[in-house]
């Protein structure tokens, strides 16, 4: 990684771009990968539950795309693109503490065939950008804004 | 700024759920205003949580029989069980809301604010407890969980005002089916209640009041009493079939067998320390744990946050070490005669027992054999059978001599058959100290390893003398373990010693199968020098 953004210590790498609800996605060849970022890792607590979709199917940008479950809360997570799936991250059901561990690579959760290159999709940020937004949520946590 | 109260009183718990989930779309699709709502269920309702499976959590039969709903909650957490008495409480609002935070150790608290203050103008002294709890001096009274969708959140607690604790353990499948009548007492001051705590339970409307005033002044809204929005009701008619429907009660659906119950005793000098572990094999993790003992300890609530920190904890040796540090670190407290280092043997003896199921011991009686110095996997090959007196029948001659003509009287009889098929010495054990004796025997002789029969309670007494001896050893129970079988307490009550025990010949046989080996010259001479002719003495395995 050349670059990585920071924020109170979390890493946001910038060959991957970021969705405002705290997801990655990297292209990788014609398939872009999914994850949580660090922000979710350090905050929500430990992850004891993923829910993925099958493989096979497609899911449309902004719709439920799976669920995590830490502290009692059970957290929804929207698609950041459209496609299909090609494959989920099944070892998550056995060790769902891989997303806090290491959010960036074995703690993956989806792999998609995009519809098209994640680069054009809407809503998404550059590591720079997510960077400024999770700062600016830190300070509107803090009271600061 | 308005919120709206809404009340739907006592519902089954398919239309409760199905409106929680109405309540949130309808807010994040912004048809709906910000809402504090409470839930009453009729009838009585078991609720899994979102990512929970019905089988592993729930008694199916008991509830059928019982007319007690089932039903699978949006929020995360465990299961819970709801009779009519109880009221949750529940909020429903934007993730824009001022006092919105990401953060769930900070959201928790906030929000439980409201709870805690509605408890305290009741006259109860509560108190948040990390993670999502509300207790009362370390007793349970609330519990917390949430979810969200798009823009909305929903929060939601419980309320115990007067609990049906025993109908709860027979509904849910609580590590408390392991648990020794004295030890259920013990589960059952885990738990309190408005009724137990103010001497009688107030009417429900007198806690809604409560409540509503304290979210009020907490979320700093003004609650104006409101039924559902035609776009509401038109989302739960619409809804309603789907949450009453198999396919969502069993969404998540986990083999039984996944989840272990492990028990363990541990003799530490200041008492003896009893663990019982909900643990979860496939995700590696304690769920939940549940530790007794008759060792004195300060401040009383110690044991109850230490079961706090224990759930969901990775069952790792290290790890658990690690937790324990620092837990115990991070407070102050005493407890006579038993250090950090006794909790971790107790929870180390409970999690090695799922090695034993790896090992051939059908889950439900891996906590049936205990193990001396080594591991069940590396066992050396066992060329003796150490066999209590107890099991043999009061009017047999050899009941104290080690001797058995295999008349087919008694479960002995059986035994030393089984023993002798294998190559092994069975050797009837006719007090403690002829136990010792003959163990110091067989290790100054070589010997490498042996099976023996004995009861918990037996094994948990020695455990010290048996581990200072160092003949490394498998010992399989004889009795069934004093077993809660909820829902038929008084019958299954079985754990009175009985002079005519019975062995269990099915687990020692499996037992045997994996260990047994030839006795070899060196097992000739043990077992004779001390009181084999010995009369019935006080102490002796039963």
């Amino acid at each position: 990684m050349a670059w990585e953004a920071e924020v109170l210590g979390w890493r946001f790498p910038d060959d991957r771009l970021y969705h405002r609800e705290h997801l990655w996605v990297k292209q990788e060849g014609g398939e872009a990968v999914v994850g949580v970022t660090e922000y979710v890792a350090r905050t929500a607590g430990a992850v004891l539950y993923v829910t993925l979709p099958p493989a096979g199917s497609t899911v449309q940008a902004g719709a439920e795309l799976c669920a995590l479950e830490a502290a009692k809360w059970v957290g929804h997570f929207p698609a950041p693109a459209a496609g299909s799936i090609t494959a989920v991250n099944s070892a998550l059901a056995e060790r769902p503490g891989t997303v806090n561990a290491d959010p960036y690579g074995a703690g993956w959760l989806v792999r998609l065939a995009p519809e098209r290159p994640v680069e054009a999709a809407e809503g998404l940020m550059t590591a720079e950008a997510y960077q400024e937004y999770v700062a600016r949520l830190e300070l509107e946590e803090a009271g600061a804004l | 700024m308005r919120w709206r109260l809404f009340d739907p009183g006592p519902l089954p718990a398919a239309e409760q759920m199905a409106l929680d989930e109405v309540l949130l779309l309808a807010r994040a699709d912004g048809v709906a205003p910000s809402t504090l709502r409470f839930l009453q269920f009729r009838p009585a309702a078991v609720l899994v949580g979102y990512h929970q499976s019905v089988a592993q959590e729930v008694r199916l039969d008991y509830c059928r029989a019982h007319g007690i709903d089932v039903n699978r909650r949006i929020t995360g957490g465990g299961a819970i069980f709801f009779d009519p008495s109880q009221i949750g409480w529940e909020i429903v609002a934007g993730r824009d809301e001022a006092f919105f935070c990401a953060r769930p150790e900070v959201l928790y608290r906030e929000l439980a604010e409201g709870a805690v203050r509605a408890l305290r103008a009741l006259g109860v002294e509560a108190a948040f407890r990390p993670h999502n709890d509300i207790e009362v001096r370390g007793r349970k009274i609330s519990g917390m969980g949430g979810t969200e969708r798009g823009g909305a959140f929903l929060f939601q607690g419980t309320l115990l005002v007067d609990f049906d604790v025993d109908t709860m353990l027979r509904a849910l499948r609580l590590p408390a089916e392991k648990l020794k009548d004295k030890e259920i007492v013990s589960f059952r001051e885990r738990v309190t209640c408005l009724r137990e705590e103010l001497g009688s339970a107030p009417p429900a409307e007198e806690i809604k009041g409560a409540l509503a005033r304290a979210f009020a002044q907490v979320l700093g809204v003004e609650l104006a009493p409101a039924g559902l929005r035609a776009a509401e009701e038109e989302m739960l008619a619409e809804r309603l079939p789907r949450f009453r429907a198999p396919e969502w009660v069993d969404a998540v659906r986990r083999p039984p067998d996944e989840q272990h119950y492990l028990t363990a005793a541990h003799k530490a000098p200041g008492g003896l320390i009893r663990v019982v572990l909900k643990a979860d094999a496939r995700r590696g993790i304690i769920q939940q744990a549940f530790i007794t003992g008759d060792f004195f300890a300060y401040p009383q609530r110690l044991v109850y946050d230490l079961e706090a920190a224990l759930k969901n904890a990775p069952i790792d040796e290290a790890a658990l070490g690690a937790l324990l540090e620092g837990f115990f670190a991070a407070r102050e407290w005493a407890i006579p005669g038993v250090e950090v280092a006794d909790f971790h043997q107790a929870l180390l003896q409970a999690v090695r027992k799922l090695d034993h199921e790896a090992c051939g011991i059908p889950t439900d009686q891996v906590n049936e054999v205990f193990t001396v110095a080594r591991p069940y996997r590396e066992m050396p090959e066992a060329g003796v059978l150490l066999l209590p007196y107890c099991a043999k029948p009061t009017w047999c001659e050899h009941r104290h001599r080690d001797h058995c003509d295999v008349c087919g009287g008694c479960t002995v009889g059986e035994a030393y058959r089984m023993a002798r098929e294998r190559g092994m010495r069975p050797i009837t054990i006719t007090n403690y100290e002829h136990l010792e004796s003959t163990l110091e025997q067989l290790k100054a002789a070589g010997v490498a390893a042996f099976v023996g029969c004995c009861c918990e309670p037996f094994y948990a007494k020695h455990q010290a003398d048996f581990e200072r001896i160092g003949l490394p050893g498998v010992l399989v129970d004889i009795d069934n373990v004093t077993c809660y079988d909820l829902g038929e307490e008084g019958e299954a009550h079985r754990g009175v010693y009985d002079k005519e025990t019975d062995l269990r010949l099915d687990l020692l046989e499996r037992v045997l199968d994996r260990v047994a080996g030839p006795a070899g010259p060196a097992t000739r001479s043990a077992g004779m020098a001390a009181g084999s002719q010995a009369a019935e003495a006080e102490e002796t395995p039963a």
